[in-house]
């Protein structure tokens, strides 16, 4: 906490002319396994998430706008149809994925963060003016 | 490349009609043998709607500030708002819906029927996404915005007003939008001219935000949700049950009555073709991660698991909002086109009405859920769901103004014009003028755009998102390459690009000034002016052979160490959001 309190440069304002500043403390970290493993499951989380829901997205809009017959036939009397129930099924799906990103990034990303954290003397990048 | 003329086929160039518009709102009345103003005259003027609808706007303004300053004395003590994530997920979700979603979308399909759901999907989308790619990071990072983000490693003085011409298009598209939504209530309401209507909306509004309307407080937010979510399900449920004494489902019904056929339920009435499908589901999936100030709320919650509730939370209100936007959209053209109840279209179908067309609606398709609600619940649901649009609109249009004036009075003039030198004083003066002209520019283009769908601006106001911010953010976020030359090359190129795209698209180009053909053939070009920004990007840091360049390519490594476990204070940003910020000291120098 205490080297970051004297720095009142933004990150790439090292106090030298102009060599790229290093980071020991944020190298060191980022080789820790515990980080790793954090990255990777994050990653995996987030990515792959994402992912899923621009491929439903896209592929929603691809199947519409592609094959608007195939998109209009009708799924029982209420003049439902095909696309409709597609795009509804959408938008549950994008609900779903919040919930489901929700609960694993509280319940197992949130205590791999908290470790890596207490593995290290990360204080945070420095912040202008503030003396954390 | 829109199927059907967006203008209701009136199709007229609004620019020589908007001198006259001009000219028609000051002398109001006199000029009755004008089509325009005769067709006014049948607008539903009625009393009780107007007492529902002036007493509920009035309370929810009253509610908002009486409790934000109630609450103003609690706040030190470390109220128990921070810790709820239900209040705090209609607050979200209350920042992001707005009345011209509902508006738009059931505009869109009561003219075009299917294609409007593409809208209620791809704005949900964006939520997702934001949470899991933006704001835990960001909220890691103990940034709120992209510009500040930026500001970490990058130079940013050329970021900053980068992105303060940015955050001022989009909220003029955003405002444009909400101007004719209020415009056209208030016209159909009051029975007034429509430019009248938009210019009384704009002067109120600018009073409003200039006189003490500045908080737009946590409860004034939650109370537009409820309100927004109350009005909505009442209106679409009382549809719903208007219908159920039929055979036929609701969209059956609606599909027998339309002009367009069993063709309503089918794609493509709006949006032509797939690369128009693609282009406009990048505008509304990515252009929500590049909002300015969309996920404030995020970021002030103290506690990250209760913050991230409380997005579920929201994320569910808005979904259930967009489906029911869909619900009325149908709902209302089974009532409004119903021969039974005549009142809501100029020339009713029905034998004699050859070429009836949905565009007979008063007060223009925009104003579709309105007349549904006037249809199945009489002038007390009329007034209710033309209020709760008035009440939401107006905090939308509070908060969109702050945001322009400030992007005009803190970053283009004090901190990039005067380069910090400016005293507080001059900065407020100049964002009160800011807010005066961003306030007229907006009446004025609001005239100007009045027969187009809100959705449809709203959507483009997100395409710039998407094409400027949302790129910098990504490549400041994920790629260690970034150099401050790729941000300010590939930020101004998806920027400029996706404003020219839109200059010269169907829109602008052929139904605001009135040329035969769109130079450019898209109407919502999002798909080219983000890949523009990216390759921009990429391009430009990967020809950067700078020292500079080397050093804020070497400091990705601890800016990323941080997105991902957050300071030791538990990833809580300890700044105060970035509106009541000061300038960061010793950046500007």
């Amino acid at each position: 906490m205490a080297s970051v309190g004297q720095e009142v440069d933004p990150v790439t304002r090292p106090p030298g002319p102009s060599a790229p500043r290093a980071w020991p403390e944020a190298e060191r970290l980022s080789r820790l396994p515990s980080f790793r493993v954090l990255v990777r499951r994050r990653g995996r989380l987030a990515w792959g998430l994402c992912g899923l829901l621009v491929a439903a997205f896209f592929g929603f809009l691809l199947f519409v706008s592609l094959a608007p017959a195939a998109a209009a036939l009708p799924l029982g009397a209420t003049g439902l149809t095909l696309g409709i129930a597609a795009g509804i099924g959408v938008i549950a799906l994008a609900i779903a994925v919040t919930g489901l990103y929700v609960r694993r990034a509280n319940r197992s990303i949130d205590p791999l963060r908290r470790r890596v954290r207490e593995a290290g003397q990360w204080s945070g990048l420095a912040r202008p003016g503030a003396g954390e | 490349m829109i199927g059907l003329d967006p203008t209701g086929g009136r199709g007229r160039p609004a620019i020589p009609a908007l001198v006259g518009a001009c000219w028609l709102a000051l002398g109001a009345g006199s000029a009755s043998a004008d089509p325009v103003v005769s067709r006014i005259d049948r607008a539903p003027v009625d009393g009780l709607a107007i007492a529902v609808f002036a007493v509920l706007v009035a309370l929810t303004l009253t509610v908002g500030h009486a409790m934000a300053w109630w609450m103003r004395g609690h706040r030190r003590a470390g109220g128990a708002l921070e810790s709820d994530p239900v209040r705090n997920g209609f607050a979200i979700a209350g920042e992001f819906m707005s009345a011209a979603s509902l508006l738009g979308i059931a505009g869109l399909i009561y003219s075009f029927g299917f294609d409007g759901l593409v809208f209620s999907v791809g704005w949900l989308m964006g939520w997702p996404l934001i949470l899991m790619l933006v704001a835990d990071p960001l909220r890691n990072l103990g940034r709120y915005t992209f510009a500040d983000v930026a500001a970490l490693r990058f130079r940013p003085g050329p970021v900053r007003s980068f992105a303060a011409v940015g955050s001022l298009a989009t909220v003029f598209f955003y405002l444009i939008a909400q101007m004719v939504g209020a415009g056209r209530l208030i016209q159909v309401l009051f029975g007034l001219p429509y430019p009248t209507a938009v210019i009384v909306v704009g002067v109120l509004m600018i009073l409003y935000v200039t006189f003490g309307g500045l908080a737009a407080t946590v409860w004034m937010q939650i109370a537009k949700a409820l309100f927004l979510i109350v009005g909505t399900s009442a209106l679409a449920f009382a549809l719903v049950i208007d219908g159920s004494g039929s055979a036929d489902g609701l969209f059956t019904r609606a599909a027998a009555l339309h002009p367009a056929g069993p063709g309503l339920l089918a794609p493509g009435g709006f949006i032509g073709g797939p690369v128009e499908a693609v282009s406009l589901g990048c505008a509304l999936m990515f252009g929500t991660a590049g909002l300015p100030h969309i996920l404030m709320r995020f970021f002030t919650i103290a506690d990250t698991r209760v913050a991230r509730r409380a997005i579920m939370i929201a994320t569910g209100l808005i979904g259930y909002f967009y489906l029911l936007t869909f619900v009325i959209g149908f709902g209302a053209i089974a009532v409004v086109l119903d021969a039974a109840r005549p009142d809501h279209l100029h020339m009713p179908p029905g034998p004699g009405a050859e070429g009836f067309s949905v565009a007979q609606i008063v007060g223009g398709a925009n104003m579709a859920a309105i007349h549904a609600a006037d249809a199945v619940g009489g002038r007390l649901l009329f007034g209710l769901v033309s209020a709760v649009a008035f009440t939401t609109i107006l905090t939308v249009v509070v908060g969109l103004m702050l945001a322009g004036a400030t992007a005009i009075g803190r970053d283009l003039y004090a901190l990039s014009l005067a380069r910090g030198r400016a005293g507080e004083r001059d900065e407020l003066r100049v964002t009160r003028i800011a807010m005066v002209v961003v306030g007229a520019f907006s009446v004025v283009l609001g005239i100007a755009f009045e027969d187009h769908n809100v959705a449809l601006i709203v959507s483009l106001a997100f395409t710039i998102a998407a094409s400027g911010n949302f790129p910098v953010l990504m490549a400041i976020m994920y790629w260690r390459g970034t150099t401050t030359r790729g941000i300010v090359v590939g930020g101004w190129l998806g920027l400029g690009g996706a404003l020219a795209m839109i200059a010269t698209g169907p829109v602008i180009w052929r139904d605001l000034f009135g040329h035969e053909r769109a130079l450019f053939p898209y109407v919502n070009p999002g798909l080219f002016s983000m890949t523009l920004g990216f390759v921009g990007i990429w391009l430009a840091s990967v020809t950067d052979r700078s020292a500079a360049g080397a050093r804020e390519r070497a400091s990705y490594l601890a800016q990323s160490v941080q997105a991902q476990i957050g300071s030791a204070s538990g990833g809580t940003p300890a700044d105060p959001p970035p509106l009541a910020q000061d300038p960061p000291r010793g950046f500007e120098k």
